[in-house]
């Protein structure tokens, strides 16, 4: 049998088999298992997500015709507070990935150690159909469907993949109206004028930029002049590079989707950000600045730099081009850029990978602050959420720094265990009920 | 998966269908038989051709490991695989040999062993066993001297690993395609002895 005959039946063979996300949450639970002395039934606890909602969710379109989606709500753990986690619309959208992110939630928040467990929840939809009302119907019957389990004290959905702050007013507004009382606790990521947190637009930017200069500390480096590249100048990878750069590292190099550019002497961010304003669809393409080359995506991940910061798309750095890479230090800003074989090459190169886990928590952290001044109906200034998500930052990449150090594994490990293990501390100090 | 997957959640870049492709091939030259016949045989659980399968796939796997450069030293493959006496739920015994047992390694071969068990589960038509295929020991090199754990098995008197691959210390790192490439290389245990 030929060659291709064989590839023909293995692809028809293998055609839409797809590696369950929540088993390999699972696998990544157990790796951490192997280091630590967590007893088995408190394992068996953290495998298995306390309560999954799966809702039908029908909306009237435009035209008059009727639609029916599927949605859920997971809430894996809820032993370090109330669940925290995003609501996304994608097609893409299953019962396993929301619990693997559900619990992927327990564990960022318990590595941030704010005093939340992990949730999730989604549509799968493709929200670039709708119109604005279609949209707005369906966030709205969504939001009566999982009503039973969210609220103030028991679940707090926020924005994720293609849910903004429009979609979470729309929720706000729909549990006011359910529960008869005002509660902008409910959820957040939420406009500022109806209960969100001044300084949210950049907290996760911040917070890589807060762990970038936590890490080039430890290792020694002065932060004056360090060379920085930043692959992906959106929300994360821009702010990340504005602040980094008035704290007077050198950001030689930057891309978003239409392409990338170097700059040896560094960029004037400030006038790439306004550039970057006014440019259509507010791309880097057609950026102009002295002593500036162009170059790919591809080409920025392994310039001569010594702090790269991913903050794009997943699966970015691989074994393809993990031994190129010549950073000294890689700070994940974007969710998963570095896939598990790049890990590996990264690692035995030496290089100082901090995971995403940790390094653009400063989200959730800020999520966490919008939620306090909510129930305390107490607004903070900016300046007072920038500084107190400093310290929390700080104090997380202490924790996991020190983790690393005493037991000689990665941080990307450290920060997994550090997090199972206040879960699992949580559970046993609480005992299980009845 | 919808976008914007944490690092916990990225699989494994192992091209677990070409290594299927080929792991089939070496069950179809070595019977003799179509690759159709094949998987009809795996269905029904045929010992023979579930240890040749499992051999081709321990193969592939180590050419897989030993294109991401220094990192991996050894790779030996034992067991069932290897004495024809495999069924469609027994996993792949495989000790591989590193300098330093690190967590970065526990890690991919945790998620290869995923993506390869899920790949076969569709492949051979099963629900939920085996829970993994892969049933993989780091030892270091120290290890492997003194003959101690999984270090015992390489050269054991009762046991019979096979090695399916050794780095070269001249090329070691030299080469890094990303996914193995297709070899016309042994599909039976047996002719692979000569390397123990």
């Amino acid at each position: 049998m030929a060659v291709q005959d064989t590839t023909r039946m293995v692809s028809e063979r293998l055609k839409d088999a797809e590696i369950n996300p929540y088993e390999m949450m699972l696998q990544q639970l157990d790796l951490v298992r192997e280091y630590t002395n967590i007893p088995d039934g408190i394992w068996q606890i953290l495998r298995n997500p306390e309560r999954t909602l799966e809702v039908s969710v029908p909306i009237t379109l435009d035209d008059g015709g009727i639609e029916v989606f599927t949605g859920y709500r997971v809430q894996h753990n809820s032993a370090r507070g109330p669940c925290k986690g995003g609501i996304r619309f994608h097609p893409g959208v299953t019962v396993e990935e929301v619990k693997a992110l559900a619990g992927w939630m327990t564990w960022k928040c318990a590595v941030a150690n704010v005093p939340y467990g992990g949730g999730k929840g989604g549509i799968s939809c493709e929200p670039s159909r709708f119109t604005r009302s279609e949209l707005e119907r369906l966030t709205r019957r969504y939001t009566a469907m999982i009503y039973p389990l969210i609220g103030t004290r028991r679940d707090i959905p926020a924005p994720d993949v293609n849910t903004n702050a429009q979609v979470m007013d729309w929720i706000a507004d729909t549990v006011q109206f359910l529960s008869g009382e005002s509660t902008p606790g409910t959820v957040t990521g939420k406009s500022i004028e109806i209960g969100g947190a001044l300084g949210r637009h950049e907290a996760t930017g911040r917070g890589v930029m807060s762990i970038t200069l936590g890490v080039l500390q430890r290792l020694g480096i002065d932060v004056d002049g360090t060379r920085v590249a930043v692959q992906g100048f959106g929300n994360v990878g821009s702010i990340a590079a504005r602040l980094l750069g008035e704290a007077g590292a050198k950001i030689v190099a930057i891309s978003d989707v239409s392409g990338g550019y170097h700059c040896p002497a560094g960029f004037d961010i400030n006038g790439v950000l306004s550039y970057v304003e006014q440019s259509p669809g507010h791309l880097l393409a057609g950026l102009s600045h002295s002593g500036m080359e162009e170059i790919s995506n591809a080409e920025l991940l392994t310039l001569d730099v010594d702090v790269l910061i991913p903050a794009a798309l997943e699966a970015q750095i691989t074994a393809r081009n993990a031994e190129d890479v010549r950073a000294r230090v890689i700070v994940e800003g974007a969710n998963g850029p570095t896939t598990p074989e790049a890990d590996l090459i990264l690692g035995e190169k030496g290089i100082t990978i901090v995971p995403d886990i940790l390094a653009n928590a400063g989200g959730v952290v800020c999520s966490y602050f919008e939620w306090v001044q909510n129930i305390q109906c107490f607004p903070w200034e900016e300046e007072e959420t920038n500084q107190r998500l400093g310290r929390i930052l700080q104090r997380a990449l202490r924790e996991v720094w020190t983790l690393a150090d005493e037991r000689d594994i990665s941080l990307r490990l450290a920060a997994f265990i550090l997090g199972v293990e206040r879960v699992a501390t949580a559970i046993q100090l609480r005992g299980v009920f009845p | 998966m919808s976008s914007r997957t944490p690092s916990g959640l990225i699989p494994s870049e192992a091209p677990s269908g070409i290594l299927f492709e080929e792991a089939l091939e070496c069950c179809s030259h070595r019977y003799g038989l179509s690759v159709e016949a094949v998987l009809r045989r795996l269905e029904e659980g045929d010992c023979g051709m579930h240890s040749t399968l499992r051999y081709g796939l321990a193969k592939g796997l180590s050419g897989y490991l030993a294109s991401l450069g220094s990192v991996f030293h050894e790779v030996y493959v034992y067991g069932s695989s290897i004495s024809e006496s495999s069924n469609p739920g027994s996993d792949i015994d495989v000790i591989v040999v590193v300098e330093k047992r690190r967590d970065e390694i526990a890690n991919l071969l945790k998620k290869l062993d995923l993506s390869l068990t899920s790949h076969y589960r569709r492949l051979v038509g099963l629900k939920r066993d085996p829970t993994s295929l892969l049933d993989i020991h780091v030892i270091n090199k120290t290890e492997q001297a003194e003959r101690s754990g999984y270090g015992a098995v390489i050269d054991g008197l009762h046991s019979r690993a096979i090695c399916l691959w050794r780095s070269d210390p001249a090329t070691t790192g030299a080469s890094r395609e990303g996914s193995p490439r297709r070899s016309s290389s042994a599909c039976s245990p047996a002719s692979m002895s000569t390397q123990r």
